[in-house]
């Protein structure tokens, strides 16, 4: 710790951005948009499957 | 990584999914499916089946799987000396699971066993994800110096859960699926009361220099740079307390209390005393703290090429989440500049969940996200379609974990439990018992007595081969397996 026991922040740089990310940005929001279209799609369909049941099915016995 | 053996164990939640049957056999199968106990078997059945060698409880890559108390399949990795390693030996045990769900499915069935890496279930039943480190006595004896970094490490560690807010009418999130579960902060259990600190003592007899340290306060990870930051991390911390080096001057004041305050609100100012004097940090300032410890020691006792990547990849986590801006209600990430959903599982929980949520998605919709994020299913499971979707980082390759599912970690005595099972699996005259992690005994079988006359029970008597294996970081003796070989050769 410290030495003054004030917190001394991580010298450590922030990751940087994707280079991609600021060359094709239009591109990328594209590809993205789509990624998240199907993301929510997929929720969607899987929460439907899952059914009204699902979390009443979701039972076990205590573990450790 | 120095001279350590690591390891995790996971608690799966079986679960059997679907809509009744028209089919009487299938409805049948489904009843007889419908408990806890006879999952578990029939899950077991399939291990043989999908040529996973297997002898008692162990596989063949060295590891564990076995029904644990109530029904629940735990799988235990074999004992691995680095964090990749760890990493590939825990998402192959999921594999494994996974695999043996699928192989209990049949054609045409209106349900389907989902297996859910998680620790908690709709009905607040828990369910753990416990963490094995080798350790010296000396770091043992000074094992309450760990609590503050053990209380504050959920902020990369913690698996995310959704619960109902207090009116009923929204929801919460915290950051961790156990903090609910714990409260001591010393305890010799690992059911009903739970404690940070698990003091049941298990000793490894390695020259009596190690013990084991027992960690159950930590989450089921679907994130593999959350696996390997928890059980990394926490190993760096066991190095600088076996060497006197993490100092006694940070103490939480309500260490329990801390524990499911963070959870709440991931930078929620806990009580310490520092040096003496009281203070108020977040778990990050915190967790920032002995980071900076582990940099300035690291760098006077030289830190490994392991050791330097967990350093860098710590750093480098706390400062992404230090620019993590939450909403007032802490249900929608503002930012996120460095990415964190693609590594912390909290985070990118919350993700999801807030997306669905300021699209209207409500209470139980939301709760049922929080578990359909850990189903291992490919086709069902929220974290694994973000994986396929390229939507979260790896750190290992995926041949890794398709290897290690069969081959046990070539520099620890699992080497030579796998060489065992290999060799013996499928010998059926002899008759293999691996009493626990350290002792094999391979016994001859012997010929049905009553067939046997008394002149030739000589020729009969039963040959037996003890290995020991005390020291787990022995990946090899060639003696033994020499004997071994001829053992095998001469009686299989």
């Amino acid at each position: 710790m410290a030495p003054s026991g004030q917190i001394q922040k991580s010298k450590t740089k922030a990751p940087k951005k994707k280079e991609q990310d600021e060359k094709e940005p239009e591109v990328l929001s594209k590809e993205k948009k789509q990624k998240l279209k199907e993301l929510d799609e997929y929720i969607e369909g899987v929460l439907e499957e899952a059914g009204e049941d699902f979390l009443d099915q979701f039972k076990q016995v205590e573990g450790q | 990584m120095r001279e350590r053996i690591i390891g995790t164990e996971c608690e799966y939640a079986p679960v059997y999914h679907g809509r009744t049957s028209t089919d009487a056999h299938q409805q049948k199968e489904a009843d007889f499916l419908g408990t806890h106990e006879n999952l578990a078997v029939a899950l077991m059945k399939g291990v043989r089946s999908r040529i996973y060698p297997m002898v008692g409880e162990f596989l063949g890559n060295g590891g564990r799987l076995y029904v644990d108390r109530g029904g629940l399949p735990e799988y235990a990795t074999p004992e691995c000396r680095n964090i990749w390693d760890v990493v590939a030996y825990e998402m192959a045990g999921d594999r494994i699971v996974q695999e043996l769900a699928e192989a209990t499915w049949t054609e045409g069935a209106s349900r389907k066993l989902h297996i859910y890496k998680n620790n908690v279930d709709y009905y607040q039943s828990t369910y753990g994800n416990h963490e094995n480190y080798l350790i010296t006595p000396q770091g043992m004896g000074r094992i309450e110096r760990l609590i503050p970094f053990l209380v504050t490490r959920q902020i990369y560690a913690g698996a995310g859960k959704v619960m109902p807010s207090s009116d009923l009418k929204d929801i919460t999130l915290q950051i961790t699926q156990r903090a609910d579960f714990f409260n001591s902060t010393y305890s010799d259990r690992t059911s009903e009361i739970r404690g940070i600190i698990n003091t049941r003592k298990r000793e490894l007899p390695r020259q009596g220099k190690n013990q084991r340290l027992h960690i159950i306060v930590g989450d089921s990870n679907m994130s593999q740079y959350a696996i390997a930051l928890k059980t990394g991390i926490t190993s760096l911390m066991i190095r600088l307390l076996e060497e006197d080096a993490l100092g006694d001057g940070l103490v939480l004041e309500a260490p329990v209390k801390a524990l499911k305050s963070i959870s709440r609100r991931y930078d929620a100012p806990v009580d310490v005393s520092l040096l003496g004097k009281a203070a108020s940090y977040s778990a990050l300032e915190i967790q920032s703290i002995y980071l900076e410890k582990a940099q300035r020691f690291y760098a006077t006792h030289g830190a490994d090429p392991d050791e330097s990547r967990l350093l860098a990849l710590w750093a480098d986590i706390l400062e992404g989440l230090r620019q993590v801006k939450l909403s007032a209600s802490g249900l929608e990430i503002e930012d996120d500049p460095a990415d964190m959903k693609r590594k912390i599982d909290w985070v990118l929980k919350l993700w999801l969940v807030g997306r669905q949520r300021s699209k209207g998605a409500r209470l139980r919709l939301l709760r049922a996200m929080d578990m359909k994020y850990h189903d291992l299913d490919p086709s069902t499971g929220l974290y694994e379609h973000c994986r396929s979707l390229g939507l979260v980082d790896q750190l290992i390759d995926e041949e890794a974990i398709l290897l290690a599912r069969h081959r046990p970690p070539q520099n620890t005595r699992a080497r030579i439990r796998g060489l065992v099972i290999e060799q013996t699996h499928d010998k059926k005259k002899l008759d293999v018992q691996i009493e626990n992690w350290e002792a094999i005994e391979i016994r001859t079988r012997p010929e049905k007595q009553q067939a046997i006359h008394f002149f030739n029970q000589m020729k009969h008597r039963i040959h037996a081969l003890k290995i020991r294996m005390e020291d787990p970081l022995k990946a090899d003796d060639p003696g033994m397996l020499k004997e071994l070989e001829r053992f095998v050769g001469a009686w299989g």
